[in-house]
């Protein structure tokens, strides 16, 4: 409990303007200008958008920049 | 960004940087900051500790370091301007060392003796050129000690440092002078001798040349006669020479070891760390050679030193010598002995062989030696 407290290993996001902020993202699955895709457990995130930018990409955080169009949830147990 | 935390900017070149970035990122790498230059090109901020594991990762990408940040550029700063860093050190320590070594000692007389005395003395204190600038205290003791060793002679001494000179002014005591002056001794033989010569300025002569005398026989002094009557007494003042006789044993060996200076030199510093050497400077050296060392700094709690070295090359010959080279030899040998143990103005007149064998060692001579010397002293 305690560990859960200080470590926090919850998957988090966060939108800002042209902004979003992922905690324990999981995997970088690809990336390029327009398009990001993300896997964390059964969930895969998908963003859509124009001049994408990975600023930051450390083990648990990641930071995009640039203007997101659509952020799509899919989950892969519905497939 | 902390100052503390090493970090690199790479840059990443090459076709689809992206899938280079995913791989460090599977690797997990943390990519602190991430700038896209251009399609092909990423400027990547990075752990200095995953610069290693980056270019190992890396197959077709050019990987170039661009900066790094925190303590390694520190490092890295010194180690790429470590000549000029040493050349700085160094001359730091050439200037302190300009400006506290003393380069002259000079000591204010027309006394050559004196001078020759004070300056031997100065040294044996560690007041000479090449030498560590003394403080106050340590001048003041060494005028204590000088004053002390020469109390018959020197009244009053100053030290002065101007620059990287020291100026040495001492005050004679003429109270003595005077005393010898009016000092009325006779001048007697020394040894059994004949005279050759006699050089008076004052006093009354008794022997006349080549007379013989024998060991304290009076032949200058200081009473003088009228009409078998004292008269008066005078200061004696002059030199006797005569004739004496010297019987020498000489053994000199068949076999010979000889070193003699090429007249080469070679000029260096030496650093010497409790029993280690380290030579500075040190271009060439000889095969044979003889090391001349003298101090320039040296430690007296710590067993280090730094000194001035002149290398001299020296030529060594070895061999037997035949029994006719070995008279001469032995000759010679005898010569020198007796010449060294002659003032400048005594010599030998004349010498002869009186006995020479050959024995296991080398050959063994009796050489008889008439000599000039100065045979009157004072009494």
């Amino acid at each position: 409990m305690l560990k859960e407290y200080i470590i926090d290993s919850n998957f988090k996001i966060t939108i800002e303007i042209n902004k979003i902020n992922i905690q324990n993202y999981g995997v970088l699955v690809s990336f390029s200008d327009n398009f990001i895709s993300i896997k964390k457990n059964k969930l895969k995130i998908n963003i859509t958008g124009k001049d994408l930018l990975i600023k930051n990409l450390i083990k648990d955080e990641l930071l995009i920049v640039g203007d997101i169009i659509k952020i799509e949830y899919i989950s892969l147990d519905d497939k | 960004m902390s100052i503390l935390k090493n970090r690199v900017l790479i840059e990443v070149n090459g076709n689809s940087p992206q899938k280079f970035i995913l791989k460090l990122n599977h690797n997990k790498i943390d990519l602190l900051k991430i700038n896209k230059i251009n399609e092909k090109k990423y400027n990547i901020l990075i752990n200095y500790e995953d610069l290693k594991k980056v270019k190992k990762i890396n197959t077709i990408y050019k990987i170039k370091v661009l900066n790094y940040y925190g303590i390694v550029k520190i490092l890295k700063l010194l180690f790429n301007f470590y000549h000029v860093i040493i050349i700085t050190f160094l001359g730091i320590m050439g200037l302190y060392l300009l400006s506290n070594v003393i380069f002259s000692v000079e000591i204010v007389t027309n006394d050559s003796e004196m001078k020759e005395k004070l300056l031997n003395t100065l040294s044996e204190l560690d007041i000479s050129k090449y030498h560590l600038k003394r403080n106050y205290e340590y001048l003041q003791q060494a005028k204590d000690k000088i004053l002390k060793e020469y109390s018959d002679e020197i009244e009053w001494i100053e030290i002065n440092n101007i620059g990287t000179k020291y100026i040495v002014k001492y005050e004679p005591k003429i109270i003595n002078k005077t005393k010898e002056n009016d000092n009325y001794k006779n001048i007697v033989a020394k040894k059994n001798a004949v005279i050759l010569s006699i050089y008076a300025s004052s006093g009354n002569i008794l022997k006349s040349k080549n007379t013989y005398v024998n060991k304290g026989d009076i032949i200058i002094s200081s009473d003088i006669y009228l009409n078998n009557e004292k008269k008066d007494k005078v200061p004696v003042v002059g030199k006797v020479y005569g004739e004496v006789w010297y019987e020498t044993k000489v053994v000199y060996p068949f076999n010979y070891f000889a070193q003699k200076k090429t007249g080469k030199k070679n000029k260096y510093f030496r650093l010497k760390v409790i029993n280690k050497k380290i030579d500075v400077f040190k271009f060439k050296s000889f095969n044979d050679k003889i090391d001349i060392e003298s101090k320039i700094i040296k430690n007296s709690l710590l067993p280090i030193g730094f000194y001035k070295v002149i290398e001299e090359e020296v030529e060594t010959k070895t061999g037997m010598n035949v029994v006719e080279e070995l008279r001469l030899l032995a000759v010679n040998y005898a010569y020198e002995k007796l010449n060294e143990t002659l003032k400048d103005d005594e010599y030998i007149i004349k010498s002869k062989i009186l006995d020479s064998k050959i024995i296991p060692k080398g050959i063994q001579m009796t050489i008889f030696f008439s000599v000039a010397e100065d045979i009157g002293m004072y009494h």
